[in-house]
Order: structure tokens, then sequence, then C-alpha cells
């Protein structure tokens, strides 16, 4: 009975752990932070409605979301996201006065949403095809009472208050087109053009009851799903054929061919950036001008005068350019980056007399790391107190940031949407504090005693300097900036004072700058404890590798701040949007400058680049190099100061081929003519016509393992495999369904751990009936992944832990080229209640804290899962060894607890990814997580068993202390005068 | 106190019979012999040139039963060759075809040195897949290091070769229902040996 008791204390005990992880509620957001994004923005609405005019901007955005933002200071005041999948897809999202529509997934969703609460009015469903966008536009410029969508079946007129469809009409040929575009006429006919690449595009007139009144199709060969093109004042069709460098023209009633300009008799060079711009707001069908950019900066307006083109105005260095109406007038608003200083010249200028309005023109500051703008929203109004013409303007730049300028001639906020898709994430440490620096220059240095000595001088001098100021300070309280000009100048000066005090590395270390690397192009450097932006950079040819729709951007840190005096650094690789060719930015990631010698833009270096790792060499600036190895399986070493020769010939690669699912390793040698050279030396071959590799999960280079060794009951030890080359790769892949059974297709996966120097495959494991995604965690002798199974309809978490049993081959160094014995695989699985969008493990500085396992929950929870949880040792009987050994029994399912859900209630939608870090602190582990939200906190696996809690009694058991000692020295004394008086008798 | 052996027996009964019926699962999917060609080169710099060093024969994937027969035996020449890759740092290559006669092949490697100096005293793993088609091929040799020992030609007679065979595995799937089972044994003795305690409070602690 009474081991059955210890037990179900030991359950208790384990279920009780989680509870030390939750916060005080007045610790909420103390150490952790959240920022909320949208994403690249598609469509921008002002809000024009007569109770919130200007106060909100509304917008659709890539990454599937519909929100509205404040446009005093830029903060979200709601936002809906939808589906990850194409169902979630915005393709249009229609704005007028009163009305916020979205159409998702090609029309099967048309939602009207409530402005201001973001509550759903109605929603209808239209028959659709959710590969083919849905164009939508409304029925008339100013407060329609109904909108036309239009599907890959049918042509829907919907009325805007209640979503009852007013009509639908069948298109010809709707079977074969795939995009429609939508104009409205002047006789308040629809026109209709439909496209099917390269044959034809079908026009049709529609009346407003509904019928298909004409309807023609013409030879197209040239237009694709990328040709950009516009309906202009709903009877002519413009198209820009690049292969052409050319417009064409069609006339919608009654023409039979398209009529084709050359962009030279136009009088302008074709780039490969030309196309017909798209305004911010979207197509509105009533578009009498067309906006053509042919270059990066330089835009141009046209518009069609019997058949023909016509330059309305030809915008040189002109990079956004918007057509807006008040009052009747029509304006083009240009936006101008200046070339000698960071700013942008705002201009508007009158369609008809194209005389410029002063009223409009303003120049704003734009730092050179938004890019250039490229897409301008302006609200325009008259001002009721002078009617003089003001206007509020948004802007979107190249680097997908948003910003808005409320009174000329500055940026009231902006918005960094290019976070919302970062690629790559390290975090560096802060660099140490002058003093700090100080003490490293001088017991690092070697000089004669005299220098040592004046050093040791200054080092003191300056010490007592700081204390003195900081005694000072801390006297007067807080400190009040002096009165200035104007207030942007205080908002500037007080940001630089809390840089300067800030960027200095902490006690324990908990504070780092965040380095992310964004699929725009742009670069950050965050504060990890306020997730403010310290630098950015903006490389316009940056892009992302692109292979097999996965994108990929890679950073190094190829110095960390421990090598005073040299600077750390941070290179990034990339692939160059022009040329192909790898592109490389280096970076000082405390302070955000670039490093000497590297290009503004990044270096090109010349090669396409297959595989690129970090190398363990470094050069005699402590510098760590990068081997890459470009598509000719040529090697190169960047930068070429550090000399790998030394490692070599036990350096060894390998590559990935999801072509033929062959992994093939690779020996760098040194030839002594033709430079480094891989010579291919294994490869594994894993059966392409049966599944694909899908990941490739190396353990991280920063991870350290402090226990070699798990005690068991017994008092022996079991001994961990600890492979530092074990790769795991997840392979998945769809059985046919087999004639015997009436089974379907299924799906299934495997896990291969491969050893990345020999090729040798330690172990390999599979999944029946299952499918991802999987989400794999590969650390320490253990491998954790994630699936759903197919028979059991639910999410499952198992693990993998590799031991080389009770005696250890090698103690001292692990080598794949003499490997232990066969190690013993343990394996367990466990059903987990939630669906997961992604894991991670937590990594501290030493290794010695417990790991946590960091899993995002779809719902919006990021839990924080004990590792012991996911123990395959977990006993199904308890024996009074496991109880010894502390192993909890095993439970099939895995509990989620909200006290270990880390962010409490702030949800996180949609995570791409965690980082875990270390700090200073063994028992800290930071954790980022980015995606759509970006949320940062700390977690201690093994609670702070390093640091003094806040709320510890100093005052307490410093009396006890004295109390004590007062009574030592008191029973001291009486005991003397005893022993004294006891002498005496 | 005999309670507890006697479940776990049934607890141990229990996990047999599953390994059983994964056994049989697996059954079907590939059982039968074949024969695979070996190939080997001592590769100094890069040059790798292959020649058959013998077949083996896998005769069942399940029981690992699998042995090399030598193609030829380990003449002067191959003496001559694997000394001079041993002594230049060069590699010793082999391979097996991913099907007999296809032109696929999966390979691994070793230091020629470690080869040499095991005086041809090597381990082959060839792993499968549950289809029964070969992923890859790694070996290892004993001793594994490379000392600079000097081994005498007549330790090179003959191969001491010994073939593993690997096998995918079924992964792990949540065990329901041991569990259960577990919770109703529990159940069943706490209603057997469910006699009130009739102690006071206090003295449950005592």
């Amino acid at each position: 009975m009474s081991a059955q008791w210890k037990e179900i204390m030991l359950v208790i005990n384990f279920l009780f752990i989680p509870t030390v992880w939750c916060l005080y509620e007045d610790q909420m957001g103390l150490f952790d932070w959240k920022q909320d994004f949208v994403g690249k923005v598609e469509y921008l609405h002002w809000d024009q409605s007569p109770a919130a005019m200007g106060k909100r901007l509304f917008v659709g955005t890539e990454k599937n979301v519909v929100a509205s933002i404040n446009a005093y200071n830029g903060s979200l005041a709601w936002r809906r996201v939808f589906e990850e999948s194409v169902r979630g897809r915005v393709d249009r999202l229609l704005y007028q006065t009163n009305i916020l529509i979205s159409v998702l997934a090609g029309g099967r969703f048309v939602r009207s949403w409530q402005m201001g609460t973001s509550l759903l009015l109605w929603e209808t469903s239209l028959l659709a095809d959710d590969s083919i966008r849905a164009s939508a536009v409304f029925t008339s410029r100013e407060k329609a009472d109904s909108f036309l969508v239009v599907t890959a079946h049918a042509l829907y007129n919907i009325k805007t208050n209640d979503g009852k469809k007013i009509w639908e009409t069948n298109l010809p040929k709707s079977d074969t087109a795939n995009r429609w575009f939508i104009g409205v006429n002047e006789d308040d006919t629809y026109a209709l053009v439909g496209v099917t690449p390269e044959t034809d595009v079908v026009m049709a007139t529609v009346n407003q009851e509904g019928t298909v009144i004409s309807q023609n199709s013409v030879p197209a060969p040239w237009i694709n799903d990328d040709t950009s093109c516009q309906i202009v004042k709903g009877s002519y069709f413009v198209c820009y054929v690049p292969s052409k460098q050319a417009l064409q023209v069609l006339r919608l009633s009654g023409g039979k061919n398209f009529i084709s300009t050359s962009l030279r008799d136009l009088g302008f060079e074709a780039t490969s950036e030309t196309s017909i711009e798209i305004p911010s707001t979207g197509v509105t069908g009533f578009e009498t001008e067309i906006i053509l950019r042919v270059s990066r900066n330089h835009m141009s307006v046209l518009t069609i005068e019997g058949n023909s083109l016509k330059i309305v105005k030809n915008m040189p260095q002109v990079s956004a350019v918007q057509i807006v109406e008040n009052e009747d007038t029509s304006y083009i608003i240009t936006l101008q980056k200046s070339l000698k200083e960071p700013s942008v010249s705002i201009t508007g200028y009158e369609l008809k007399s194209g005389q410029e309005s002063a009223e409009l023109s303003q120049k704003i500051p734009f730092a050179n790391s938004h890019g250039l703008p490229l897409k301008v929203n302006v609200m325009m109004f008259t001002r009721r107190r002078d009617s003089k013409i003001g206007c509020k303007v948004a802007i979107l730049s190249e680097d997908d940031a948003l910003q808005v300028i409320q009174k000329p001639g500055r940026v009231s906020w902006r918005r960094e949407e290019a976070l919302a898709d970062i690629l790559a994430i390290e975090m560096v440490d802060l660099p140490v504090s002058e003093n700090q620096a100080k003490f490293e220059d001088e017991f690092g240095s070697h000089d004669d005693v005299f220098v040592m000595f004046i050093k040791r001088l200054k080092a003191q001098l300056s010490q007592l300097q700081s204390f003195v100021i900081k005694m000072v300070e801390r006297l007067q309280g807080l400190r009040h900036p002096a009165p200035t000009l104007s207030d942007e100048d205080i908002d500037q000066e007080e940001e630089e004072v809390e840089e300067e005090e800030d960027l200095i590395r902490d006690e324990f270390n908990l504070h780092k700058v965040i380095v992310a690397v964004t699929k725009a192009g742009k670069i950050f450097g965050i504060r990890s404890q306020t997730g403010k932006i310290v630098w950015q950079h903006y490389l316009p040819d940056l892009s992302p590798f692109d292979k097999y729709n996965r994108q990929t951007m890679l950073l190094f840190v190829q110095r960390t701040t421990a090598h005073f005096p040299n600077p750390p650094q941070c290179a990034i690789l990339g692939k160059n949007k022009r040329t192909g060719n790898a592109l490389i930015f280096t970076i000082n990631p405390a302070l955000g400058v670039t490093i000497a010698g590297t290009p503004p833009n990044g270096l090109d270096l010349g090669y396409k680049v297959v595989q690129a790792s970090l190398l363990n060499e470094v050069d005699e600036h402590f510098l760590k190099g990068i081997i890459l190895m470009d598509t000719q399986g040529k090697i190169h070493v960047y930068p070429e100061s550090v000399q790998i020769s030394s490692s070599l010939p036990s350096l060894y690669l390998h590559l990935t081929d999801l072509d033929t699912n062959i992994i093939t390793g690779y020996r760098i040698v040194n030839t002594n003519d033709k430079g480094l050279k891989a010579d291919e030396v294994w490869n594994i071959n894993l059966q392409k016509s049966q599944q694909t590799i899908t990941q490739v999960v190396c353990k991280r280079a920063i991870e350290h393992v402090h226990s070699q060794g798990r005690v068991l009951g017994d008092r022996s030890v079991l001994y961990k495999y600890l492979n530092p080359n074990l790769m795991a790769v997840v392979a998945e892949g769809e059985e046919p369904p087999s004639p015997g059974t009436h089974k379907g297709p299924s799906k299934f996966f495997s896990i291969y751990l491969v050893d990345g120097v020999t090729g040798h495959i330690v172990f390999h494991v599979n999944h029946k009936r299952c499918h991802g995604p999987i989400n794999t965690v590969h650390s320490e002798n253990w491998v954790v992944y994630s699936y759903f199974s197919e028979k059991h309809r639910r999410h499952e978490i198992a693990v993998l832990e590799m031991f080389e049993g009770k005696e250890q081959s090698n103690s001292t160094a692990f080598s794949s080229l003499s490997p232990p014995p066969q190690p013993l695989v343990l394996r367990q699985s466990y059903i987990f209640s939630s669906p997961l969008s992604a894991m991670a493990t937590t990594v501290t500085e030493k290794g010695l804290t417990n790991k946590n396992i960091i899993i995002s929950l779809k719902f919006g929870g990021l839990l924080s899962l004990p590792k012991a949880l996911l123990d395959p040792r977990r006993p199904a009987m308890p024996s009074q060894e496991s109880m010894e050994e502390g192993v909890i029994p095993y439970i099939p399912e895995i509990p989620i607890h909200t006290e270990a859900i880390i962010n409490y209630n702030r949800t996180l939608s949609r995570v791409d990814g965690i980082y875990t870090g270390p700090a200073g602190l063994e028992s800290t582990s930071l954790i980022l997580t980015y995606g759509l939200d970006m949320f940062y906190t700390r977690v201690m696996p093994s609670k702070m068993f390093d640091v003094l809690k806040e709320d510890f009694d100093y005052v307490l058991i410093g009396s006890i202390l004295f109390i004590m000692i007062l009574v030592s020295i008191l029973t001291q004394k009486l005991a003397a005068k005893r022993a004294l008086s006891r002498a005496w008798k | 106190m005999a309670a507890p052996i006697k479940y776990t027996a049934v607890g141990l009964f229990l996990a047999i019979i599953a390994d059983l019926s994964g056994l049989v699962h697996l059954d079907d999917e590939f059982e039968g012999s074949r024969t695979l060609t070996l190939e080997h080169s001592f590769t100094i710099d890069g040059n790798a040139i292959f020649s058959k060093r013998g077949t083996v024969v896998i005769r069942s994937l399940k029981g690992n039963k699998a042995h090399f027969t030598p193609a030829s035996d380990f003449t002067r020449e191959d003496i001559n060759l694997l000394k001079k890759a041993s002594s230049q740092k060069g590699l010793y290559q082999l391979r097996v075809p991913v099907k007999e006669g296809s032109q696929q092949y999966v390979s691994t490697f070793i230091p020629a040195c470690a080869l040499y100096e095991s005086s041809l005293n090597d381990q082959l793993t060839i792993n499968f897949d549950q289809s029964g088609e070969v992923l890859g091929l790694s070996v290892v040799t004993t001793p594994g290091i490379c000392v600079g020992l000097n081994v005498p030609a007549s330790n090179f007679s003959d191969w001491k070769t010994t073939v593993e065979v690997m096998q995918t595995v079924s992964g792990p799937v949540p065990d329901t229902q041991t569990y259960i089972d577990k919770m109703n044994r529990d159940k069943v003795e706490k209603e057997k040996g469910g006699q009130n305690d009739n102690r006071s409070f206090f003295g449950k602690y005592v």
C-alpha cells in the first residue's frame, strides 16, 4: 500500500510542477512583450465615413489579414486573421463610406464587416474555385447599393446591406479563363474581360439586369498569369507585354484585335520592373487613366483618346503615384525620393491643368532604410475654416513598411510590416560597458609595468567618476530633458539618451540584440527587453533562396562580443534579386553599422550557392569563416583571410537533393593547384519513388550538454549517445491504395537519423497512416517530433532517445569515424490534444538546466512543456527503481496545463517559428516567437535556482544573522565566566 | 503482495502480443533473400576506382541473417594499394547498388588507415526500408582509430567481415491499452482492499 501512496504522491508532485511558471498579475509585460503585425499591405483604404473621417485605415494583406489601424498612433483597432491556406487569401477589400467588404478565396467567402468593431454583418458564399482570384467592384462611384463579384464560375451582383444576390450570370469561356477584369462603362453597362493564358481574351458586356448583351473573343497568345492589365474608362482593355516591350490596347466594343504601342514610341525605356500599376485601393472599375511604372523610380500617367495612348504626365524620378479626387477635381499625387538626403517630396498636380498645388506639396524625412516609396494613398479633404485643401498620406515602401503623415512635413508613425515575415533570427550579446572594456584592455595586453600602472590608475579614476555620476543621478531623481524647440527634437533626444544607457550588457546578460532578417530584404536589430528597433538596413537586392516554395535566408554570427576590442559581426547570406548569385552582407549587430569593406547593398559573390555553413576556424581577429559550396561543386571560404587548411581533411559537408532524395556527403580537401575541392565520399538513397525529404534537422552549434549520462535507480549510469554530427532527416510520402483491400491512399512519414560525416544511418523509423506537418526538435541525445495520426485522427508527439549503454566507448571525444556501437534507441509516443504550429527546445549557457519544449499551439498559446514528460523511459508499470530515479509513470496523454502557457492571455496568431537563446544566467532561457505576431519572454525550466527571489527578506535574514552573532558572543562570554567561577570552586 | 507481480506478468504478456502483431505486420512487407555486389576502392586524392570485393547475401531481413562472400583473395597488389592509401591519408570507399544490376549506388567510406590497422576486420551495416529497398551502407572497423601501426602482410590473407542488416522499424504509438488496463486493475484493487480507514485524522500521520 505504501508503494502505491508513494506513486500517487509522485504523480501529484509532477502535476504541480508547472504551477511554478505562472506569473503574478502585476508581472504581466514585465519580462515579455508582444507585437502584432498584419503583413505586407495589399489593399489600403482611409476611413471616409462621416463619423470617423480619417481616423482609421483599413488594410487587407498578403498574410490573409483584414485589419483596421488607428490613424493617430498606428495601433491595431482590430484584426481578423483568416486561414493560412488559400481559403483565407484576401482577393479584394472593397470599401465605400460605410461598407467594408472582403472577398476571400476566389469568392468562396464574401463578408461584410462592421467597421468600428469588426463584427461580421453578413457572409455569403459564392460558387468559386479558390485557385482563381476573384475580382470585385462597386456598381457606382459613391453610395453603391450593390457590388459585382466575378468568380471562376459566374458574375454575381450582391446587395451591400444584406449580402443577398440580386442576380447571377454565367460568363462565356468561364471554364478556361482564369483571370477576370471588370470595368463600369459610362452608359452603366459592365465590361468584363476574361483571360485564358497564352490563348485569348474574351470580352463580354453585361447590362444592369445581368444579361450578357454582347460577347467576343480576341486571340492574345502573349498573355499569361503575370501580365499586368487594366480596363480603362470601361471601354478599353490595356495590357503591358514584357516580351514585346509594348502596351496592347483593345477596344471592348467591337474591337477585333489588340493595337500595339511600343514603349519606345512613347519615349520610355523598358525595364524588368515595367508594369501597369495597381493602386493601393485596388481596382475600382472606374479608372480613366493608366499609371505606368516604367522603372523602379520612373512613373507615367497615360490615358486613351481615340484608340491611341496619350501621355498625361511623365514623371521621371517618381516612384509612387496616386490619382485622387476631391470635390470633382482630380489630382495626381507623386512621391519622389531625394537622391542626396533621406527625404521624400510629396507633390500634388491638378490632373486637367497639370498645375502644381502648393497646399498638397510637402517634404518629409524618409530614411534610406525604407527603400523607395512604392504606393501612396492620400485622403484629401477641404478644411471648413479656410476652405483650403489638406491631406493625410499613407505610404507603402519597398521594405513593406506602412507610414502615415497626419500633419504636413512629419511622419506620425510607421509600422514595420516586414517583421511579419522573418526568415532568420539570432540573439547577440550586447557589448560590455566602457569600464568593463577598460578592464579587458588592461588585463588582456602585455605592456611593461609602468604603462600597466598608468592604465590601472586611469581605470580606477574612471570607475570613481562613473560612481560619482551615478550617485548624483540618484540624488537628483528623474532627469528632465532641457526644453528644446520642437517636440520632435525632444522625441529624438530622449531616444538617443535611452540608447546610450541601454546598449550595454546588463549584469546577467539578459538583454540582447535580436537580429532579424526578413523576406523583404530588410534587416532589423531589435532590443530584446523592449522590442524597440535599434537599427535597420534595407538591401534592395537581397531576396531569399527559394527552392521548392521554401524561402530561406541565412544568418551567421561570425564573431560574438567576447573578443574585445574586435566588434561583433554577423553575416547575412541571401540571393541577389537581379543576378541570382549569392549576396553576403556583414554587419555589427550591436550598433548596426556595416563592417568596413562591405558594399552598402551587400557583396555579390559572383556564384550561386548550394550549401553554406559556419566554420569553427577563426582568423587572427577571431572571425569565424563561412564555407560555401557553389553549383559547380567548388568550395569557397568567406572571408578569405580565414585559413582552414589546419582542419583539413576532416571537414565534411552534405547536400540533400530533393529531386532524387539522395543525400551526398563531401570531404573538403586542399588541392595544390585548384584550391579547395569537395570530394564525394558517401551517399544514401531515400527512395524518391515513395517519399520526399521535407526536413533536415541538425543540432544547434551553441548547445552544450552538461551531463554525459543518466543515473538510474540502481546508481548505475546509462550513457547518452551524443553524436554532434547527427542529423534527423524527415521524409513524407503517400502509399498508393492497395488493390486487395478497400483502403484509400494513406500517408506516411519516416525519420532517419544520419551521421553527417560518414552517412551511417544510425536509426530509421516509419509511421504509417500519419502525416505532417511534422515539427522536429533535435537536441542532446533525443529527437522529438509531432505529427497527425490519420488512424486515430489526433495529434501525437513522439520521442526517440539514444543511449550508448552502460559503458561509454570514448569518454573524451566523439568520432564519427570510429563510432561507438549501435546505440540503444528508446522510443515512446503520446497523444497531444491540441494542434500545434512550431516547436523548439530551451537552451541555456552551460546546458545544466533541465530542458523544456516550447510548443506554439494553433489556438494561440505558447506551452512550456518539461522534457521529463517526453521521456521514453517513462514506465507503464512504475517499479521501485523507476521511482527511485524519478521517472514519471507513463500516461498516454500529454497534459496541457493553462499555468504552463507562458504567454498567458496574449494570443499568438500564426507562429512561424520559435527562437530560443541562452542568457547569462544558467537558469534562464530567452524565447522569441515570430510569425504574424512577435512575442518575447524568458523561461526558467528548473526554476530560478541561481538568483535570490525578488521577495527575498534581506532584513529578516540579516537581523537573524546579527542576533546569532550577538548570541554567540554573549554565550561565549557567559561560558567563560562560568568556567572561571567553576575553576574557583 | 503477490497481486502486483501477477499483474506485471499480464502486462508483459500484453507487450509480447503487441510485439508479435508488429512482427506479423512487418512480415508481409518484405521477406526473401537477395544478393548485392559489394565494390570497393582505395581512393587517393578523390580518384575512386571501384572494383568488385565480393557479394553480400541477405537471407532474411527480419532475422538479421546476412553474410559476405569475398570475390577473390586480398592480393599483393591490393595490399600495396591499401598501404599507399593508408600512408597518404586516402580513403577506403565501399558501395553497393540500390538494386542488383542498377547503376545507382549507395556508398560510404572510412579512412584507409583504419582498414589497414584493423587488418581487414570490418563490419558492414546495410539499411533497408520496409519494402526492402536499399537506403544506405556504412562500415566500421575494429579498432576504428589509426595510431600508425605497421601491420605484417600475413594479416591480410582474408577478410574478417561481418554484415549487419537494419530495417526501418515502425514508429511508436501511444500505448493507451496498457494504461486503461492499469487503471482498471487499480480500480479493482481499490475495491478489493477498500476497507475504511478507521484511524483518526491525526492517527494517519503518526
